[in-house]
């Protein structure tokens, strides 16, 4: 068998038969076999591309043809399938697992075990430890306890009058303006009024002066 | 289990009338035992958070004044007694206007004449009628040691604001008053 390794086919009709291809790229070609020894194919890739049969491989395709068409389509059918799963020994990959019990249905099983479990016991705690809206339905139903707002609704909340906020704003610039501008309060017996930050002002300076004479002594 | 039982608290022994009797403490609202001593008032410094020097008023604040503690007092005063007193501390607050006890005003000859420690007493005290009823009540409980010190050195500034003569002003002060009067 000759031996082919490392190369890469593009775009490319290639015969097959009685070749061994090794770590070989194939793109977009078409494989030609003729009915020589079967070509072994390990660790390629393969990439879009076609299979050709020619030749005396042509006669099994031929003769599987006119099975199907006769009505033997099942045996036709058994045979692709025993192509497709190594059943004939001559495919290098692996074949799979049979299908029984793989154990994902059992996974699944548990989980939904598990979530009606967890919805079980969430209904049966409500009901053990207690309807827990109870106390709030029980309030609606008691006499003697009311909400707020039915004794005393918004409506009747005292507000203030526009007048009644005027008279108090109107009461308090005038009492700002007495200690934040300079008046005369007696102009006969000289008593003045000032800006209360001037007075301020004068009793920080009153306790510096005595601080500064009491350092002096 | 057990809180359901007494269906979460709902339904519980307790006496819903405050005036009413406790089977266990007598009357449901218990009244201020009359030693009990308001926060800050447990302090060492008779003259800081009694207002007194040897049971007598003291004349002088005994915190040294700043800005910020002029602002401070400014600022309570105005929250904390501007409502009876008014802003001027003429006694004419939106409250007095409207019916409650009227104050005595701060620039009546007695009171720009009183030691400081008087006011203090007043704030921590509250005053007395006559009756024995209270005319105004404490703040002990709702106003800091500091900050009644802090009360009494805004109130004094609102007094000598009101109560200077021409002559006592600074020449600057004068000659601004000559300006603000044109």
């Amino acid at each position: 068998m000759a031996l082919i390794e490392n190369e890469t086919f593009r775009s490319q009709v290639i015969e097959v038969d009685g070749k061994d291809f090794d770590k070989c790229g194939f793109f977009n070609c078409t494989l030609v076999y003729r009915g020589g020894k079967p070509p072994t194919f390990t660790r390629c890739s393969f990439r879009a591309g076609k299979v050709q049969i020619e030749g005396q491989a042509a006669r099994t395709t031929k003769y599987l043809e006119r099975l199907n068409t006769s009505g033997l389509s099942s045996a036709v059918d058994a045979v692709i399938d025993r192509i497709e799963t190594g059943g004939f020994g001559f495919s290098s990959r692996p074949k799979p697992p049979p299908r029984m019990y793989t154990g994902d249905h059992y996974g699944r099983l548990g989980q939904y075990a598990v979530v009606m479990a967890g919805v079980v016991f969430v209904i049966m705690a409500f009901f053990w430890f207690g309807n827990i809206t109870a106390p709030y339905n029980q309030l609606d139903e008691r006499d003697d306890v009311q909400p707020f707002s039915a004794e005393y609704p918004l409506s009747a909340m005292p507000a203030l009058p526009d007048e009644l906020a005027d008279f108090y704003d109107g009461l308090r610039e005038a009492q700002v303006e007495q200690i934040s501008t300079y008046q005369w309060i007696d102009e006969s017996a000289g008593t003045v009024q000032i800006p209360v930050e001037d007075a301020i002002q004068m009793l920080l300076d009153e306790q510096n002066m005595a601080v500064a004479s009491a350092g002096g002594d | 289990m057990l809180v359901a039982a007494c269906d979460n608290m709902v339904d519980q022994p307790r006496v819903d009338d405050p005036y009413g009797e406790s089977p266990v403490y007598g009357l449901a609202a218990q009244p201020l035992n009359p030693e009990a001593i308001p926060v800050g008032m447990l302090g060492d410094d008779e003259h800081l958070t009694f207002g007194t020097i040897d049971g007598v008023p003291a004349e002088e604040i005994p915190v040294e004044l700043s800005e910020a503690m002029f602002a401070r007092g400014e600022n309570l005063y105005e929250g904390f007694c501007a409502p009876c007193h008014g802003f001027s501390g003429y006694g004419n607050g939106v409250l007095s206007e409207e019916g409650f006890s009227v104050p005595a005003s701060y620039h009546s000859d007695e009171l720009v004449d009183a030691p400081v420690g008087r006011l203090y007493q007043a704030i921590t005290n509250g005053v007395a009628n006559d009756d024995g009823t209270m005319n105004m009540f404490s703040y002990a409980s709702r106003i800091a040691v500091e900050d009644r010190w802090a009360i009494v050195a805004y109130i004094r500034a609102l007094q000598m604001s009101q109560n200077l003569t021409f002559d006592e002003l600074s020449a600057e002060m004068q000659a601004e008053f000559q300006d603000e009067g044109e």
